[in-house]
């Protein structure tokens, strides 16, 4: 399970699924029956829509016959809950109903083998001293072939019903040990992503990692009973992260990380969290648009000792104390901090880095070098499990510094320009920039201000490099452009003030503003297909003449090519269709006459990742510099990329 | 004034929420009964009282005992006097009379005789079945129940009336006999007419299966209910499962000028009627049957209703689908009367899945009550408001 699938069920179905956890298969009918006789009254009565709902959701699996099933880790963590909550009266409530029903319906008669594990699972949730020894001698009949059933029907449920036993131990042992971890987000797409990427690999104890829309967030407990984590997303919501804090610290008194990212921590709204922090909330930045929280939280958490001390290393309760400190590496060239680490974690990639730790005797390291950023995270998630389940020293390199690797997004310095058009004088326009070095965002009032909207690419080019001068840089940065729709045609990359393009000499990522200010509608559109993507990465473009077989119904289309720039009206006609439709990349040709060349150019790029879009093109922009009738063609390629993730840096830095 | 035992109100709101409207009538009977005599013996003579005065069929019975069970209605007993007989339950109407102390005892979680239940008995093979629990909980329902009874969806049904005089002549003309007589001077027959029909037919097409399949029991209790209401000259049912063929007219699909626009508006006219659908006259889609020959038996008296969640239940937006769908209703349209669509997933959902589309072409409704009472209502000829009617 890639993510915690009682997440997204109506208020109350999870009750109703702990409840439909008893049977080892469950029919619609049954359900109805569980909603009747458990849902009907008050306080909490469910509508009928809520058991159409709950079989169609990802909780069950349809296996025929009308029949569905749980995951059989999920069913037992639901069972520990449902004893937990209701207690076992109501467990022998619904195995008795379960019995009861199986006397009654025929639906399961043709079902021998469905029907007698339904009876003894009723009976085993009842007595389960007559069910072990039924079980055993009946198995024992079996492999004499003296019994009706098969062997292998006795075996698969005597480990079924060692798992329900199992599954309901640790609710009669609360106070067994365990660590509760939670994490605060903004960021929908980043939950999701922590929920699959870090909770699912780091095999945190998690099963029952709850993401809830407030920041109250009822528990979800392991199958072993002893750890949990709560993911609380607040996106959207009017409330104070501080204010979730205390909350989740007094719901869950045994707390002992939260985990705060997204762009809660820059907030200056939110002043309050420096009163928790160093007890037990660790803070993390999410407010570059690439930049993960949780990769932010580790390199935080990392790069603290006292924090790593006080916070990351308790969590390994029950094992044998990890020997482990650790220093941030500032960068190339620069010698790292705390001269006594013996683990280093840095932001940068290549061969230098793997050197640089090996001349300083450092025993492990991690390495954040790979372009797609879930692998980042994946590596920090592979950190946290190490550090979780480990008994002794961690001493290996987690993973090899990669030479082919680009910079990833997070470790380049990166300037943001948001041009909007001025509301009076349509040919003035008005510059904000901003400028993320490491996890810090901030504002830069010298270069925010109004020019002509010819002007405009030039602006951010001879900025640009300024900057890359001042701070002696010779890494490409990172440049993300927020456009809106009139000034998308804008041939920015191509600007070179001082002989060599922007888009040559730097990644420029181009942005739609009016993306950013949509509707609810099409951010849903947005994340929807976000989601569809992840989980399919896979290159799907579609031109838009091609209309075989309309695929709008097809969330893995990743990117567009328009038949015209958007400031046509076709083109304008198609931008928008695309914006709200959420698809991440639209390509378009500048030329207004067709460029075969720039054609052929946005046909080969139609199948390189996703994620790597950018920094294809600018590496292709660097390539052709040199040559201007090649460049020419390059120049009419039009990008625009965008991800739900990306937030609108404010004025204010704040990230927002 | 009259004492009401709590546990009373308790009770009645158990059965109201669970399709039995108790009303004040019903209580005064309760009361009348009592006074009379009635259900006074024990505990379970009380209930057996409230069985027979508000249960009208096994599957209230089983209601009214099992929320008796759980109000925890007291239990008493004493020497049975007279007339009144402490019968210990419907199983034995005729039986011998209980004393008290039998009667006494308990029923919630009473014991079972073990191990085999009546239903297993005829189960060939198995004698060594899992031994039961011996917990037998009466306070549990194990009627299903849907957001309808079969008496509303039967209420709403028989409004569909198509009335005719058919068949024999039958039925006394008064006027007419009058008129007769008056006119000739003489006396002279009866005049005599045939009785009035509804000649409503109705055609049932329901999708089974995939998202349909946690709506089967509700849907197979909606038919029931329609198949018996207002005896309907014929009712005819067919099943499919998503779409009843693949249409012909999917090309102009591409001639749709915006790819993530769900809407067909722009082919809306040029999709055509499906030539070769095909539908199940079973549930189980085992026994097939040509759509043509299927609608050779619809007549302009016949209403077609279509119950399906149109991709509302799973959020599907499936552009060629919805063009097969199309197609199907105007294929359906061509022979019957009038056609609705009830969809058992609430309107809320319909938005960004083909129900979302389809309601703005044909009058959908969610299958509800006060749904079901305005698509009879369409059937019967008021016009439903549509955004783009095919």
């Amino acid at each position: 399970m890639s993510t915690d699938p009682l997440r997204r069920l109506p208020r109350g179905a999870a009750d109703l699924a702990r409840h439909a956890a008893v049977p080892v298969a469950i029919d619609a009918r049954f359900l109805n029956l569980l909603r009747v006789n458990f849902f009907l009254d008050p306080p909490a009565p469910l509508p009928y829509e809520t058991e159409a709902d709950l079989l169609l959701s990802p909780v069950f699996r349809e296996i025929g016959d009308g029949l569905y099933e749980i995951d059989p880790a999920l069913r037992g963590s639901l069972l520990g809950e449902l004893s937990a909550r209701f207690g076992r009266e109501r467990l022998g409530r619904v195995a008795a109903l379960l019995e009861q029903y199986t006397d009654r319906s025929v639906a399961w008669r043709a079902l021998p083998e469905l029907e007698n594990a339904q009876r003894l699972t009723a009976l085993n949730l009842l007595d389960p001293a007559r069910a072990d020894a039924w079980l055993q001698q009946r198995k024992a009949e079996s492999a004499r072939g003296a019994a009706v059933l098969g062997h292998s029907w006795f075996v698969a449920m005597e480990s079924r019903l060692r798992q329900q036993q199992s599954a309901l131990q640790p609710a009669d042992t609360p106070d067994s040990p365990g660590v509760t971890v939670a994490i605060l987000t903004t960021s929908t797409a980043e939950a999701v992503m922590i929920t699959r990427v870090l909770v699912e690999p780091a095999r945190l104890p998690v099963s029952g990692a709850l993401l809830c829309q407030v920041g109250v967030v009822p528990s979800g407990s392991h199958p072993d009973g002893r750890h949990r984590v709560v993911l609380a997303n607040i996106r959207g919501r009017e409330v104070s992260g501080p204010a979730v804090v205390d909350e989740l610290i007094r719901e869950f008194p045994e707390l002992r990380l939260v985990i705060v990212t997204g762009t809660l921590r820059t907030s200056r709204k939110s002043p309050g969290y420096e009163v928790v922090v160093g007890r037990r909330v660790l803070v993390a930045s999410g407010t570059a648009p690439e930049v993960t929280g949780i990769d932010e939280a580790l390199l935080t958490a990392a790069s603290s000792k006292d924090l790593f001390n006080s916070i990351i290393r308790p969590l390994t309760v029950g094992n044998e104390p990890i020997s482990l400190r650790v220093a941030t590496f500032a960068g190339p060239g620069v010698t790292p901090a705390g001269s006594d680490a013996d683990g280093l974690v840095f932001d940068t990639t290549g061969p230098r880095i793997a050197a640089a730790a090996a001349a300083r005797g450092l025993s492990w390291f991690i390495v954040k070098g790979t372009p797609v950023k879930t692998t980042a995270t994946e590596v920090v998630a592979d950190y946290l499990r190490l550090l979780l389940t480990s008994t002794g020293s961690v001493g290996r390199q987690l993973v090899a510094p990669s030479t082919e690797a680009t910079a990833e997004p997070g470790s380049t310095d990166t300037l943001f320009f948001r041009v909007s058009v001025d509301g009076t004088q349509r040919h003035l326009c008005k510059i904000e920039c901003s400028v993320r070095e490491g996890p810090a965002l901030r504002h830069v009032p010298e270069l925010s201000t109004t020019v002509s909207r010819r002007d405009v690419p030039t602006f951010i080019a001879r900025n640009t490099d300024q900057y890359a001068v001042a701070f002696g840089s010779a890494e490409p940065l990172r440049v993300e452009v927020f456009l809106p729709a009139e000034l998308l045609n804008l041939p920015i990359p191509s600007a070179a003030p001082n002989g060599v393009p922007l888009g040559a000499a730097h990644v420029v990522v181009v942005h739609s503003l009016d993306r950013m200010r949509a509707a609810g509608e099409t951010q849903h559109h947005w994340h929807a297909r976000w989601a569809a993507i992840e989980s399919s990465p896979r290159p799907r473009a579609i031109t838009w003449p091609n209309l075989e077989g309309r695929i709008h119904a097809d969330l893995t289309v990743d990117r567009v090519v328009l038949t015209a720039p958007p400031s046509t009206e076709a083109g304008a006609r198609e931008f928008q269709a695309s914006l709200r439709a959420g698809v991440p990349a639209i390509f378009w040709n500048r030329d207004p006459t067709g460029d075969p060349a720039a054609d052929e150019i946005i046909t080969q790029l139609s199948g390189e990742p996703l994620g790597t879009l950018p920094e294809r093109l600018q590496l292709l922009r660097a390539a052709n510099a040199a040559d201007p009738t090649r460049y020419a063609s390059i120049r009419n390629v039009a990008l625009v990329w965008d991800d739900p993730a990306i937030v609108l840096p404010a004025i204010d830095g704040s990230g927002r | 004034m009259t004492f009401t035992p709590p546990f009373l109100y308790d009770l009645i709101d158990q059965l109201r929420r669970r399709g039995l409207q108790i009303g004040v009538d019903d209580c005064l009977d309760l009361q009348r009964a009592l006074s009379a005599g009635f259900g006074l013996a024990s505990g379970a003579d009380f209930r057996r009282l409230c069985r027979t005065l508000w249960a009208k069929s096994a599957a209230e019975a089983e209601i009214v005992e099992a929320a008796l069970a759980r109000v925890e209605a007291p239990e008493w007993s004493r020497p049975a006097a007279g007339t009144v007989r402490s019968g210990s339950g419907d199983e034995t109407p005729d039986g011998e009379d209980s004393d008290g102390s039998a009667s006494a005892v308990p029923e919630k979680e009473g014991l079972d005789p073990d191990p085999v239940g009546p239903a297993l008995l005829g189960m060939p093979g198995l004698v060594h079945l899992p031994p039961r629990t011996g917990r037998h909980d009466t306070s549990l329902v194990l009627t299903p129940q849907y957001p309808l009874t079969s008496r509303e969806i039967v209420q709403v049904w028989r409004t569909l009336r198509r009335p005719l005089r058919q068949g024999p002549p039958a039925e006394l003309d008064v006027d007419a006999t009058l008129t007769r007589r008056a006119s000739r001077g003489v006396v002279t027959p009866p005049v005599l007419v045939p009785a009035r029909r509804n000649t409503a037919r109705l055609l049932l097409l329901l999708d089974r299966n995939g998202s349909m399949t946690p709506f089967h029991d509700y849907v197979d209790h909606v038919r029931d209910a329609m198949q018996r209401a207002g005896r309907l000259d014929v009712v005819t049912v067919g099943y499919f499962h998503n779409t009843v063929g693949r249409s012909g007219s999917r090309p102009v699909l591409a001639r749709l000028p915006d790819p993530f626009s769900p809407a067909l508006d722009p082919v809306l006219d040029d999709i055509g009627t499906l030539a070769d659908g095909r539908v199940y006259r079973d549930p189980q889609l085992t026994e097939p049957i040509g759509l043509a020959t299927v609608l050779a038996g619809t007549t302009r008296a016949t209403s077609a209703v279509i119950i399906s969640d149109a991709g509302a239940a799973r959020g599907g937006l499936d552009t060629p689908r919805l063009l097969d769908t199309i197609a199907l209703i105007k294929t359906v349209r061509a022979m019957a009367g009038g056609l609705v669509w009830l969809n058992p997933v609430s309107p809320s959902r319909w938005t960004r899945s083909n129900a979302g589309q389809l309601a703005r072409h044909v009058p959908m409704f969610p299958l509800s009550r006060t749904g079901m009472y305005r698509a009879v209502d369409v059937l019967r000829g008021r016009p439903a408001p549509l955004e783009r009617p095919l």
